[in-house]
């Protein structure tokens, strides 16, 4: 064994040990003052943000994708460095909830969500979600319009009640229609009750007019109509909550009436041939296209509806068909809602996302874009489209929520169904609401 | 010693995947669970609850009725697997054919079913190009047709694997035996009934098993592309009442009660069949 | 067994069929044989066309040959990611698979040991459960071992599930090897090991083949799994992803063509060079 001398090495060699450990200490104390701050406050940070609902099918060039990557551009020029990626989640209902499922059991959940609002109104998804009191002040409760439906027991109580979701936007039902159309008919106004609709539909089938576009393949045309007709059958405005929790029944007349009148549309001919069979967004290019004289939409729809008709399209409030006190207001939702999940790596930088997107700025970009009326007061106040302002006067009146964006959705798809076999004739209406009162059984087993 | 620890991996990744799994869905199909908090025992209550469930009742309805596809799987290819067998003319090239239609995912099959046969898709524009617009029709929006159209599709897709089956079957009987029959004069047909049939037991017994079991237990990606279950309930299907229940609803003992049992279902039909076959044999 | 399996392959000398009755049978077969070529034509054609030409005109030929839709499902709509997850939960699993179920076969046939018997059957009596009993309890036990949403999931999962099927191959191929050849080996002073991979494994080249390729072609297809473990863009495999080239409301019909394609291509390649191999394999599991 060779005898190793002391070499001019050693010196060096110590200070190479003191350089190593002097470098390990300042990035341990750079490390831990960098995490004594919670990562993403007031520094936003990386985001993943998932997409759900109509949302899920905002693909890049889109009029939604356009408005989000408008709040995307925002979060990243006022946070450098950080990026924002949005993830659209599965069009269908049962893919989604799995996907949702899966992510919260095992913690890989986005930092902010999306999600119509029926979508969260679970016990399972509200176990999951973050309470979001402590982070709405109350300058930023003010600042918002249509909480009520953001709360459990939608009622917000101004504020204190428990806030899960953020309102996304405001939305109702409208009729729409092509004002010539209407003409070469000889029907001189909308219609606002039911049997004026039946009416001025066989005046339309006389000129060869479809009355009325219907797309119904999901349930969702009768939906919307019935959920909206709601508001001229309740007697009180929190019916609707005693449906949600199971205090009035599926099968009173409350709720069979308003869908009995709306099958006479189908019995008497008064939509398209393949109504029970047509997707409903789709079914909208009998109106765009000029084949039919109107069709029941929700705002976001106004923009594109303008580009196809211009000048003949109109728009006025919804039929409906009951008598009941408040059969002059309106039905309407927070479209759709923000969330965070609990155990979200970036649960603050997901907020500072949400408050952009709820903003003057985003919010008056929504509706620019969309047509839509925005939650944010101070926007809501300064839009001009007249489309937007239709939907700002006839929200001004909302007595009660539209149904299925507060019953759980488990709960909503059962009900879709019953509505479509309902229209399209495979089932009466009594039968189909008896099917889904039985069918709540095997939702809870 | 090496033996064991040859064996240890299959051991191993079968115990873990799958009879874990089988044991816990024994166990859970007595709970209460949504697969997160613990599970609360039932005892018989979920399967009370599912022998009165009309959406359960109504999947297995839909179910029996998928299973008409067993008589076609059961004759049909014995004919097709004979005329293999005799040696047509291009038997080579059927043979290799008649499994194609297994070789596509089932998913692409689905997607290229619900593609054709919507209202304004290649079969109705097809048919219309022909003069019979009198046929177009929405073909996955009425039951009328979407049953039959699934249960075409399902037989499609199924029946090259019959054919091997009964290919395999006649490629062990005795060649002598179809020759003496031959040599005596007999039509195909008989010799058909008289010589191949009576040697093919055990085989149909399986075709018959096999293409049961398909139509209860195996149908999820055929429904799941096609029709969604749709129009309303008309083409629902047990493991899709299942899938739902887990996943939308996140009942998920009350799904683990659906398939254990529609597993006892299949079970109790596959043991009738065998042993209406094996008395048949004596 | 193996004898009925391979006998499928090609029959010994059969009266042939020259009637000229059999020809409304050939015509039937051809009609039945065009059928399941159809699909490839119809996925092809329309893949090869323009949307401008599909709104036009449901059937036909493509006007421009445009590789639009391609390019469209490859790039813009992921393909190109769900391709390489295909491949790499295909190849993983089809790996797994034959090691561990050569491993058993081995020891199953070749090695005395004590509990051989019992392990065996117990091994092989899992061979017929259905998917949809497994489908609650994989999940939960995925999440639970954190392997939701990641490859090794379906890797081992489906290794697992088609273990029972390609234990019995291996085990009933390395039965018919003779037993003078471990004799010999033994003679030469190799131990089991050796024997194994330099005697046996070699010697089962035609097992192999059929245990990759029905593997291959199982696992490439698989969907309910997939469907239930893979959740994020970054994992789907091609069954999956290709669902979400349907769109909400319009779908791009070219390019959803152009997906089912790709995933179509490399099966329906595998089953024609590996096409006698494959029969005898599916044959033989259930003639057991």
């Amino acid at each position: 064994m060779k005898r190793s001398f002391p070499s001019p090495a050693r010196p060096r060699k110590a200070v190479l040990i003191a350089a190593i450990i002097v470098a390990a200490a300042t990035t341990l104390a750079v490390a831990a003052v960098s995490s004594a701050e919670p990562s993403g406050t007031a520094q936003g940070g990386n985001l993943t943000v998932w997409l759900s609902g109509t949302y899920a099918g905002a693909t890049p060039g889109s009029t939604y994708r356009k408005w989000l990557d408008g709040i995307k551009a925002r979060y990243e020029k006022a946070y450098p460095g950080s990026k924002v990626k949005f993830v659209l989640t599965p069009i269908n209902n049962a893919q989604f909830t799995a996907q949702i499922a899966a992510a919260f059991a095992s913690r890989k959940v986005p930092d902010a969500m999306l999600v119509y609002s029926g979508g969260y109104t679970t016990p399972y998804m509200l176990s999951s979600l973050e309470k979001l009191n402590d982070r709405v002040d109350k300058k930023f409760y003010a600042s918002q319009g249509q909480w009520d439906l953001s709360c459990l027991d939608l009622d917000c109580k101004g504020g204190k009640g428990a806030i899960y979701g953020i309102p996304h936007a405001l939305s109702t039902y409208a009729l729409y229609y092509n004002k010539a159309l209407f003409k070469k008919a000889g029907v001189a106004k909308p219609p606002k009750t039911y049997d004026q609709l039946l009416a001025a539909c066989k005046k339309f089938k006389a000129a060869g007019i479809i009355p009325l576009a219907y797309g119904d393949r999901d349930g969702y045309s009768t939906d919307n109509w019935v959920t909206y007709n709601y508001v001229s059958f309740v007697k009180s405005k929190d019916d609707i909550t005693k449906i949600w929790k199971h205090q009035i029944k599926y099968t009173d007349p409350r709720v069979v009436k308003p869908l009995e009148d709306l099958t006479q549309f189908k019995t008497q001919g008064c939509v398209n041939a393949d109504a029970s069979t047509h997707e409903n967004n789709d079914a909208n290019t009998y109106f765009t296209s000029g084949k039919a004289a109107m069709v029941q939409m929700f705002p976001f729809v106004a923009a594109d509806f303008h580009k196809a008709l211009g000048s003949k399209l109109g728009i006025a409030r919804l039929p409906v068909s009951g008598n009941g006190p408040f059969k002059d207001k309106v039905a309407g939702n927070s479209f759709h809602n923000w969330v965070i999940p609990k155990n979200a790596k970036n649960a603050d930088g997901g907020w500072e996302f949400i408050k952009l997107a709820t903003d003057k700025t985003s919010q008056s970009q929504l509706a620019k874009l969309t047509g839509a009326p925005p939650t944010n007061r101070a926007a809501l106040a300064a839009i001009t489209d007249p489309y937007a302002i239709f939907f700002r006067k006839a929200l001004a009146d909302t007595a009660i929520p539209v149904l299925d964006s507060v019953i759980p959705l488990k709960e909503a798809l059962l009900y879709y169904v019953q509505l479509q076999a309902a229209f399209s004739g495979k089932s009466t209406p009594q039968q189909a609401m008896e099917n889904v009162q039985k069918g709540l059984k095997t939702l809870n087993p | 010693m090496w033996g064991l620890l040859y064996a240890t991996p299959a051991f191993a990744l079968v115990t873990i995947f799958v009879v874990y799994p089988f044991g816990s869905i024994l166990y859970h199909a007595f709970t209460r669970w949504d697969g997160i908090a613990p599970a609360q025992w039932v005892g018989l209550h979920n399967f009370r609850l599912l022998l009165h469930d009309p959406l359960f009742l109504r999947a297995l309805r839909n179910n029996l009725i998928f299973a008409l596809s067993v008589p076609v799987q059961l004759i049909v290819p014995l004919f097709v697997a004979y005329a293999i067998h005799r040696r047509v003319p291009g038997w080579r090239f059927f043979r290799a054919t008649v499994f194609l239609p297994a070789v596509y995912a089932t998913v692409v099959i689905g997607i290229l079913t619900a593609t054709v046969l919507q209202l304004d898709g290649p079969l109705n524009s097809a048919l219309g190009a022909v003069g019979l617009d009198s046929l177009q029709r929405e073909w996955l929006g009425n039951a009328r047709t979407s049953i039959p159209i699934i249960l075409l599709v399902v037989i499609w897709t199924n029946f090259g694997y019959n054919v091997l089956l009964y290919l395999a079957g006649m490629s062990a009987i005795d060649p002598t035996l179809e020759e003496a029959a031959r040599i005596d004069g007999a039509k195909w047909s008989r010799v058909l009934r008289h010589v191949v049939v009576p040697s093919l037991r055990r085989v149909m017994e399986i075709v018959l098993v096999v293409n049961t079991i398909t139509a209860f237990a195996f149908m999820f990606t055929y429904i799941y592309t096609i029709t969604n279950g749709g129009p309303g309930y008309d083409t629902y299907v047990s493991e899709f009442y299942i899938y739902n229940q887990a996943f939308t609803n996140q009942n998920m003992g009350y799904a683990a009660a659906t398939g254990v049992l529609l597993v006892g279902i299949v079970l109790v039909i596959g043991l009738v069949q065998i042993r209406a076959l094996t008395r048949e044999e004596r | 067994m193996g004898t009925v399996a391979s006998a499928a392959a090609d029959s010994p000398a059969v009266p042939r069929f020259r009637s000229a009755r059999s020809w409304p049978v050939v015509v039937a077969l051809a009609l039945f044989s065009l059928s399941t070529i159809l699909p490839l034509l119809f996925m092809a054609a329309t893949a090869f066309r323009t949307q401008a030409d599909w709104d036009r005109n449901k059937i036909g030929l493509p006007t421009t040959a445009s590789l639009g839709a391609f390019e469209r499902a490859w790039t813009g709509a992921n393909i190109d990611v769900y391709f390489r997850n295909s491949l790499i939960v295909t190849l993983g699993a089809v790996t797994l698979s034959v090691i561990c179920a050569t491993l058993a076969g081995y020891s199953f046939s070749k090695i005395s040991w004590r509990l051989r018997a019992p392990v065996y059957y117990f091994v092989l009596s899992w061979i017929a459960i259905p998917p949809l009993l497994m489908m609650v309890p994989i999940y939960v036990e995925m999440v639970q071992l954190g392997l939701l949403d990641t490859y090794g999931s379906v890797i081992l999962l489906y290794t697992a599930l088609n273990m029972p099927f390609n234990v019995y191959l291996m085990t009933a191929f390395f039965r018919s090897l003779p037993d003078e050849l471990i004799e010999a080996a033994r003679i030469d002073g190799a131990g089991v090991h050796r024997t194994f991979l330099r005697i046996m494994l070699p010697l089962a080249k035609p097992a192999l083949a059929t245990l990759i390729i029905f593997n291959f072609l199982w696992a490439w297809n698989e969907f309910l799994f997939a469907l239930l473990m893979l959740q994020s863009d970054s994992v789907k495999t091609l069954t999956v992803g290709v669902l979400s080239l349907q769109g909400r409301f319009t779908t791009d019909y070219p390019a959803l063509m152009a997906g089912l394609l790709i995933t179509s291509l490399p099966v329906v390649g595998a089953y024609l060079i590996f096409q006698r191999h494959l029969v005898r394999g599916i044959v033989a599991g259930t003639v057991k």
